[in-house]
């Protein structure tokens, strides 16, 4: 791993090889979350065929918002070079009451590049008895091969003008996952693993938690999970993910090492 | 009065063009309805799911629609409006259905949109030849609200007018499946499509004052809904 720039509150040690032989490597966040007015950026660039797994050493807590201040934004880009292998698993986004935030997120692939990239969202400090007390999230991503987008997502949370719990939003549930599993290869394999996935996410499924894939339009598939406690998410989420690792690359997925 | 001393010319003309405009309107009329045969009342767009896993009741019905409007109704309503205004450039339309195919995550609403929107525009060119819908017709895939908002634009129907008949097409079709979902009765099915006039109003206006770069959409709970569509015991909907 070469580290080109880095500013606090970043911060990224050496890169530690697992058992598969991928770089891991832990990006920290020393000032322990995202205030107001921070604009943080990541910008990470996987060589052709390199293997790297980035994880967080905890959740991305986000700071109530600080009167006067900019409302904070990350914004991270990632290149995924020629037959490399990108897993970005960071720990859940957990937006405190009163917190403004913006995330914008570009992934780029190019021929054969793979990506794996969840991310989860939180009502805000559960133990706390908050609930969208966040004044507003917003959420920008755009995965991009090179023969076209794969998937985007826009979409902004103001709980306090919108009814978050309607149906049409999170309906009875408070956490959010949503996993892309990509390759931007020529293969055709994605409706068969969107059937094999399907089978195991309607056995994690149940009252309190649901999850669902679907192909994406091209390279890859998407993973949703939405449940109404955080460990219904922690638990499945991996399951889901070692499928999918194994089917497309034969090898296991191995979670970072940190507790849980 | 006045009229009777109006050049009998320019009463005929007024004549011709009421009677033009009021042509139009009926096409557009035609168009919003549910019961075109392009195959929507067979596509519930994960409603069927969240029904069945009783995510939606009779109750509940009427406010998932009003806020579904606010979400990704809204963005296929903007994406209607930009198509409206491609109107006589069938080039820009593969970068919109690109960018809209990537936004709908879930495979079987995004097959379902693009289905409606192939037959949509077919069943226009068919009685309605001009060279753009043909063009467009001659596309390798267009989604429904693309196709309508273009159609909307080379018959020169009013952009609001389109988007509005677009939204009230969408919502009688979701009522529509609602009532082969659920114990909903026609007139009360009536009653909230009525009551979602200006809802509909509302979502037009808005969509007047974002694009395709601006607008945003949550609906991760109808999108898992159509993600577990396919794995339903039993379906009545294709989507």
């Amino acid at each position: 791993m070469r580290v080109l720039q880095q500013q606090p509150p970043w911060r990224a040690l050496r890169a530690f090889p697992n058992s598969s032989g991928e770089a891991l490597v832990h990006l920290h966040n020393v000032s322990g979350g995202i205030l107001g007015g921070d604009h943080l950026r990541l910008e990470v660039s996987l060589t052709p065929q390199a293997q790297a797994q980035i994880t967080s050493i905890g959740a991305t807590r986000i700071y109530r918002h600080r009167p006067g201040k900019a409302d904070a934004n990350h914004a991270t880009i990632l290149h995924v070079g020629s037959g490399a292998l990108l897993e970005y698993l960071p720990d859940p986004v957990i937006p405190f009451a009163g917190s403004r935030f913006s995330q914008s997120m570009r992934i780029h692939l190019s021929q054969d590049a793979g990506l794996i990239w969840w991310e989860t969202l939180s009502p805000g400090r559960a133990a706390h008895g908050e609930a969208f007390g966040f004044e507003n999230f917003s959420v920008e991503t755009l995965i991009h091969a090179h023969d076209g987008p794969v998937a985007s997502e826009r979409y902004s949370l103001s709980p306090s003008l919108h009814d978050i719990t309607s149906p049409a939003r999170m309906g009875p549930f408070q956490y959010s996952a949503t996993m892309y599993v990509c390759r931007a290869d020529a293969s055709s394999r994605w409706l068969k693993l969107e059937r094999e996935l399907s089978e195991r996410a309607r056995d994690l499924s149940g009252p309190e938690a649901r999850w669902g894939v679907s192909s994406l339009i091209r390279h890859g598939l998407v993973v949703r999970g939405m449940a109404r406690h955080a460990h219904q998410i922690s638990q499945a989420l991996p399951i889901l993910w070692q499928l999918a690792k194994q089917s497309i690359w034969g090898r296991d997925a191995l979670l970072p090492r940190k507790i849980y | 009065m006045r009229k009777l001393s109006e050049h009998p010319a320019r009463v005929v003309a007024r004549a011709v063009m009421s009677h033009s405009n009021l042509s139009r309107q009926l096409q557009l009329l035609q168009l919003a309805d549910s019961g075109v045969p392009i195959g929507s009342l067979a596509h519930s767009f994960g409603l069927e799911t969240m029904i069945e896993e009783g995510l939606i009741t009779v109750d509940g019905l009427l406010p998932y629609l009003a806020n579904a409007l606010e979400e990704n109704l809204l963005l296929e309503a903007v994406y209607c409006r930009t198509a409206h205004f491609f109107a006589g450039s069938d080039q820009r339309l593969n970068e919109l259905n690109a960018g809209l195919s990537a936004l709908r995550m879930a495979r079987e609403s995004r097959e379902a949109s693009l289905s409606l929107g192939k037959r949509f525009i077919h069943l226009v060119a068919s009685f309605e030849p001009a060279l753009q819908i043909l063009a467009a017709a001659n596309l390798g895939e267009i989604h429904f609200s693309i196709a309508f908002g273009y159609v909307g634009g080379v018959l020169c129907f009013n952009a609001d007018e389109t988007v509005a008949a677009f939204l009230h097409q969408n919502v009688a079709t979701s009522l529509s499946a609602a009532q082969r979902l659920l114990s909903l009765g026609q007139m009360q099915s009536s009653r909230m499509a009525w009551e979602l006039k200006p809802l509909i109003a509302e979502a037009v206006s808005r969509s007047s004052r974002l694009d395709i770069q601006t607008v945003a959409s949550f609906s991760h709970l109808p999108e898992l809904a159509s993600m577990r569509h396919p794995c339903l015991p039993t379906r009545l909907f294709i989507s």
